[in-house]
């Protein structure tokens, strides 16, 4: 009924996909912890028009479809960047993009609005007589974020982060929609032209699950490095 | 730049199938539920074999996109009961997205019961079995109760992120919000496409914020009740 030499076979063409679908995953990751955290801190210290911005933005991105989001993006953004040049007489924005900027572009602001929740629940988890501590000695506030409240912060929303970009790394499997041959699109064409979808899926499924069980152990670990400041106090 | 007739013009056409993309959530959700209670009880209470199969099963529906488990459904299912001489081929691609969204967050919401579960205290089961009650007696009259309300704000979320997720199921061919909105794409040559999503995203964000003010409320009612419960409870 299934065909397993035929999986076999073919787990090397999807596997030629991962390093693009896991580039642009932790491109859009990186992005999103330096942007969720500038929001976080936006938020929290209510920051006049821009946090109220910053409440917004993260209340559509977490209740729009990520793939509703994607096709809004990658049909929308030429045209409003075309709008801008022609209401502005010149050629300053790009009209035309390659896929993997769009990409990278649209799993950013999409991720930089949960990473900014996570920020935003991890700095408020810190007892915030801690920076009047740091304060009291003489640190300046961002120097008390960076060196006292930060560091703490980032042990406990490890493991928020770490599902994130598992987050990120499934939700890929929808660039498709913006033609970008990821795992997914690779398995639809190989499936397509063998007539062989369940082998196909079956064998993606299976390449996602060792890619994204393998990452959740990668958290856990970096979760046990940066909790070790805890240890050292109860010891 | 853009089209506010073209987008009136789609929100009219939209809008009759967002009762299809809500049930679909519902019957999914429901049946999620009813499952991943199953899931959580068997990983609970350590019934052999089954609890390995249920660790196996959550790791692999948390680890694989929806969009995948989607298409597996959708085409090994009927080959899976095929040999048992169960013909569900004529079954609608409907049908198909619910099952797939239900096996999805019965994994997911296994996992929030089983946490709400072990955030009972131990010795009420003891009382509860002190005054002779069964253990099943003991889950529904006692634990469920109070899982639930712990369970809720998790529970919640995953509704939300389920019915985004139903955004999916036009890819084998459901005619919900979303695949309403190709279908209109389609018929338009793709020239008021920005519109037609711009309208789509609308629809969705209000329903998800409905949906998080909804539970929102439910919580604070919750909480109100119980502790009022539990202030009589200290007075006697």
């Amino acid at each position: 009924m299934i065909d397993i030499g035929y999986m076999i076979d073919k787990v090397p063409v999807i596997l030629a996909a991962v390093p693009r679908t896991l580039a642009i995953a932790a491109a859009a990751m990186a992005i999103g912890l330096v942007c969720g955290l500038v929001i976080a801190v936006i938020r929290l210290y209510r920051v006049p028009l821009l946090s109220q911005l910053a409440v917004v933005y993260i209340s559509l991105t977490r209740g729009i479809p990520l793939l509703v989001q994607m096709y809004l993006m990658f049909y929308g953004l030429p045209r409003l960047f075309a709008g801008l040049n022609a209401a502005s007489g010149t050629a300053w924005l790009p009209t035309e993009f390659n896929p993997y900027v769009t990409a990278i572009l649209i799993f950013s602001l999409y991720t930089s609005a949960y990473q900014a929740e996570t920020w935003y629940a991890a700095l408020n988890s810190i007892d915030y007589r801690q920076m009047d501590a740091a304060l009291s000695i003489g640190m300046t506030a961002p120097q008390g974020l960076a060196r006292i409240v930060i560091p703490q912060a980032v042990a406990n929303a490890v493991p928020n982060f770490g599902n994130l970009f598992i987050g990120l790394v499934k939700g890929t499997s929808l660039t498709f929609a913006i033609q970008i041959v990821d795992i997914m699109a690779v398995a639809k064409i190989q499936a397509g032209a063998d007539y062989r979808y369940i082998e196909m899926y079956l064998a993606v499924s299976l390449v996602y699950w060792a890619i994204n069980a393998l990452l959740e152990r990668l958290f856990v670990r970096i979760e046990r490095r940066f909790s070790k400041y805890k240890r050292l106090i109860t010891a | 730049m853009f089209d506010v007739q073209a987008a009136l013009d789609a929100a009219v056409k939209l809008l009759p199938k967002l009762p299809c993309t809500l049930f679909m959530t519902a019957l999914a959700l429901a049946g999620g539920l009813a499952l991943g209670l199953i899931l959580a009880v068997a990983r609970i209470r350590r019934v052999p074999v089954l609890a390995q199969a249920v660790v196996a099963y959550v790791s692999f529906m948390r680890c694989t996109p929806t969009l995948v488990q989607l298409f597996l459904i959708f085409y090994c299912l009927p080959l899976l009961v095929k040999p048992a001489g169960i013909d569900i081929e004529h079954w609608s691609s409907f049908t198909y997205a619910v099952i797939a969204l239900g096996l999805h967050s019965a994994a997911v919401l296994s996992e929030v019961l089983r946490a709400a579960y072990l955030s009972v205290p131990e010795t009420q089961f003891e009382a509860a079995s002190s005054i002779g009650m069964t253990y099943a007696q003991t889950l529904r009259r006692i634990v469920i109760p109070q899982a639930l309300r712990i369970a809720l704000p998790n529970l919640g979320n995953n509704a939300i992120s389920l019915f985004k997720e139903t955004s999916l199921a036009f890819s084998i061919g459901v005619v919900d919000l979303m695949g309403q909105a190709q279908i209109i794409i389609n018929r338009n040559y793709g020239i008021a496409i920005v519109e037609v999503y711009a309208v789509v995203s609308l629809i969705y964000w209000a329903c998800s914020w409905l949906l998080g003010r909804f539970i929102d409320h439910l919580n604070l009612r919750w909480a109100a009740k119980y502790s009022l419960l539990a202030g009589k409870a200290s007075h006697t």
